[in-house]
């Protein structure tokens, strides 16, 4: 497969089509609930295009990305409230932050393996939320932020939710962009061969290490940017809606559901799962209380269960889940990695 | 020139010595093998070697140059490549994106390196195979592209771990012709094997280890005709 | 001073209860189980309604719903189980994870999210030794546990069973080729967890409100005591309850709850990075099973 070809395929009329049609149809349609959710749609994929870089790519599944989502929404909130900085700075501050922090997590967690990493991010996203529920000096802990409407560009507040479904837009064309990247270039390649097969890629020169830490920095500052997002068009942030421990599922879920270490993947999971939650609180929330939930929880249950490659591995053969979310241990054994004398 | 050497490499597993006052030589433009019996340590070796293990004490000069440190991302990056004895394939990645890999090493851009990569599907006759998953194959095309990978990294020397295994007669003459023609255009190589026909047909000189000592170091014929390496062999 | 230390160890001997389940479903099996927290939920939920409806006492109940559980995952969830040890972690967490709100929730939906306790005869009975108080029902929770981790561990230890539960964990390809059913060992060993789980539910419901989302802070106590006393070792559970259990002891005075929770998070944490494999758990063990 020549570069070429594959940029194409990134970027053909069906891709491009999926991508854009939300948009288009939001702007359209002045519906105020359809665009609310075509906004949230957006935001969710992209958030899921941001974990999956890491998480797909590398395959250093993180549970508790909530926290640098939260980072973000509470940095350029806090920057704004404080110290009057426009939260386009601010948004800029909070992925640089995240990053930081990322990096730092990184650094400790990489050497875990599987389940252990996971549960360690979600350890530590926990302890993030936990941190800006009693550090409320700082944060005004659990009564939460809430940002004054006023509108204007440089307070990135504004009247009409055509800009925010623009700019969410912007950001999901844009992270998008960075995963067709990844998926042609030396650092996802690099990251890919690490998922793969960690012996076989320090064996072929590539320090495992080094591309995980990039990839968790842009990975923790996309999804930081992603806050910031979320604090100005909600203008109301608290550790109950920033920090959970839902939104981190939400994101590999999305991921899971369309197909992780794919670049359409996470945006097709987004595309059906959000919809999905919000047609279902809304027809069956307030009648039976839980009710959506436990058919969400169904759903998500199912999918898992019979399409471990997700939607994306009924429409391509190729796809990162059919090797990777089967337990590997019938056809080759992995004990004794490198050879037996 | 002497490309890599060992001095007095010393491994223990708490209180076991697997290997003891292992020193030799690799000349550069050699094929050295490495035998012994199961158990005498030639893996420990290997992953020593290729900085996969450290050793308990001892000294590694490549190039005539003290190794301290050594990781495996070093060692590629200096030229030493090597593959596994149970190969380790990419396998979500296409035959071409996982020589891909490799060749990406000394062509960070992309493009050039998909090329590269190209060149080395083509030597290693892997055409037809090129954009298959590398999980499709049977074994004898995993063994080939196991060091297809580690081809395209552009080595100077090239440790191989039991390139034989599991291949038919056919595949183990087509392997040696492969092995011999990288020899002849520039490779050293030091390999691990137990498959004799390949060890006398391609080693200038073969280096015996038995519980982790080296009994014999010697040119094949000399070797296979040493009383001791036929005892350890065949047991007490 | 001592009290706290009664306290401690008696909550201890609750803690390791409630994680003994665990540490054979996740400690032995490796299975990332979220749901931990819910069968415990509905253990409760069942021993309450027995009460409620037919004044069954829980401490019957549990003898009777653990037994019921085993069936349960024996039977009607054995292909559950065998699709579940088949997925990847990441897909055991989320398989996992969208059971335990498929339970939360129809707990809310059923029940209400109202918190409900039952009043036996000996739940609120206190026994005093000296100047040290302490509820009946705890003693009860913590002798329970220590009879439970003395007959686990030689079951694993000494029975056939065992010593095949072991041999799986250790390498489930070995174990095929030497003739072990080890998909039969997967559902038992998960019905068996899983059965221990629910006793220790029933057991909580005189000590504890239920409500449908009791499950989580028990989850998180449960995986902190298993990866803190060892992956797979049973004295390990309970060593590592009796530490989490003093630990809560002498700090609920100091710190408050979600502070408590922090605590444990950074422990988590910490454990996994310096040593994973536990206090008790083997050396290097603990990537066993893990791709």
């Amino acid at each position: 497969m020549t570069m070429q070809r594959s940029l194409k395929r990134e970027f053909s009329l069906v891709r491009i089509v999926l991508l854009v049609l939300p948009m288009l149809l939001a702007l359209i349609i002045p519906n105020a609930f359809f665009r609310d959710i075509v906004i949230l749609l957006m935001l969710w994929s992209t958030a899921a295009s941001a974990w999956n870089l890491l998480g797909g790519f590398a395959g250093q599944l993180s549970i508790g990305h909530t926290a640098f989502f939260g980072i973000g929404a509470y940095t350029s909130t806090l920057l704004y409230i404080n110290f009057s900085v426009s939260p386009w700075i601010g948004m800029f501050a909070g992925a640089l932050l995240a990053a930081l922090i990322g990096v730092v997590l990184g650094s400790i967690t990489f050497p875990l393996k599987g389940p252990f990493f996971s549960l360690s991010t979600l350890a530590f996203a926990e302890i993030v939320r936990i941190i800006s529920i009693s550090w409320s000096d700082l944060t005004k802990g659990s009564r939460g932020i809430v940002i004054k409407y006023t509108p204007g560009f440089d307070k990135f507040i504004f009247d009409s939710p055509v800009a925010y479904i623009l700019i969410a837009w912007v950001f999901m064309i844009a992270v998008y962009c960075v995963a067709v990247y990844f998926n042609n270039s030396r650092l996802g390649f690099y990251l890919m061969a690490y998922r793969e097969s960690e012996d076989a890629a320090r064996a072929l020169g590539i320090n495992t290490v080094t591309v995980r830490l990039k990839a968790v920095a842009i990975s923790a500052g996309l999804t930081a940017m992603l806050g910031t997002f979320y604090a100005q068009y909600i203008l109301f942030i608290d550790p109950e809606s920033v920090f959970i421990v839902d939104n981190s599922l939400q994101i590999v879920l999305l991921s899971l559901v369309g197909g992780i270490g794919t670049t359409i993947g996470p945006i097709i999971g987004g595309y059906i799962m959000v919809p999905l939650g919000q047609f279902l609180r809304s027809a069956l929330g307030d009648a039976v209380p839980g009710f959506h939930l436990v058919i969400y929880g169904l759903c998500m249950l199912l999918i898992i269960m019979y399409l471990p490659g997700g939607l994306v591995s009924l429409l391509q053969r190729r796809s990162f889940g059919g090797s990777r979310l089967k337990r590997p241990g019938r056809r080759r054994d992995e004990h004794g990695a490198v050879g037996n004398s | 020139m002497v490309l890599l050497e060992t001095r007095n490499i010393e491994k223990r597993f708490g209180g076991l010595l697997v290997l003891k006052n292992v020193s030799f030589e690799v000349k550069k433009g050699e094929i050295l093998s490495l035998i012994g019996p199961n158990g005498a340590g030639k893996t420990s070796l290997f992953n020593i070697l290729t900085g996969f293990l450290k050793p308990t004490s001892g000294d590694i000069f490549y190039k005539g140059r003290l190794w301290k440190d050594i990781t495996p991302e070093k060692m590629c990056a200096s030229g030493i490549a090597r593959t596994f004895q149970v190969v380790k394939p990419l396998n979500g990645l296409t035959v071409l994106e996982n020589i891909t890999v490799g060749s990406l090493l000394k062509y960070k851009n992309l493009r050039q390196a998909m090329r590269k990569a190209h060149e080395v599907v083509e030597y290693l006759d892997l055409l037809e195979h090129k954009d298959k998953l590398a999980s499709s194959l049977p074994i004898g095309l995993r063994k080939k592209l196991e060091i297809a990978k580690s081809i395209a990294t552009e080595p100077e020397l090239l440790l191989l771990d039991e390139p034989m295994g599991g291949l038919n007669s056919g595949e183990v003459e087509e392997m040696i012709k492969l092995i011999r023609q990288f020899r002849d255009n520039g490779l050293t190589i030091v390999l691990v094997e137990h498959v004799m026909k390949a060890v006398m047909n391609l080693s200038d000189r073969v280096l015996v280890l038995n519980q982790g000592v080296i009994i014999a170091n010697g040119k094949p014929e000399e070797v296979s005709r040493d009383p001791a390496v036929i005892a350890a062999y065949l047991g007490e | 001073m001592s009290q706290l230390l009664v306290t401690g160890i008696l909550l201890g001997g609750l803690y390791a209860l409630i994680s003994m389940g665990l540490n054979l479903i996740f400690g032995v099996l490796r299975i990332v189980n979220f749901a931990h927290g819910e069968f415990i939920m509905v253990s409760m939920y069942l021993a309450y309604w027995a009460y409620y409806y037919y004044k069954i006492d829980p401490y019957i109940s549990a003898f009777v719903i653990a037994p019921l559980t085993f069936l349960f995952f024996m039977t009607v969830a054995k292909p559950f189980i065998v699709k579940l040890a088949d997925s990847s972690h990441l897909g055991q967490v989320f398989i996992t994870f969208g059971i335990g709100i498929v339970l939360q929730n129809l707990a809310l939906m059923l029940f209400s999210a109202d918190y409900r306790s039952v009043d036996t005869v000996y739940s609120k009975m206190q026994i005093a030794l000296g100047e040290i108080q302490f509820s009946l029902a705890r003693m009860v929770m913590f002798l329970l546990s220590l009879v439970f981790t003395v007959a686990l561990y030689y079951y694993l230890k000494k029975s056939y069973m065992g010593k095949t539960i072991r041999a799986t964990m250790q390498n489930r390809t070995v174990a095929m080729l030497m003739g072990i059913d080890t998909q039969k060992v997967y559902v038992f060993t998960f019905a068996l967890g899983a059965a221990i789980t629910a006793f220790a539910g029933g057991l909580l419901l005189p000590i504890f409100y239920v409500y449908p989302t009791i499950g989580f802070s028990f989850a998180l106590i449960a995986f902190i005591v298993v990866i803190l006393g060892g992956l797979g070792s049973i004295p390990g559970t309970l060593i590592g309850g009796f530490i989490i259990g003093l630990t809560e002891a002498l700090s609920g005075y100091f710190i408050s709850a979600s502070m408590k929770q922090l605590v444990y998070f950074c422990i988590f944490i910490l454990i996994l990075v310096l040593r994973p494999a536990g206090l008790f758990g083997q050396r290097g063990t603990e990537e066993l099973g893990v791709k």
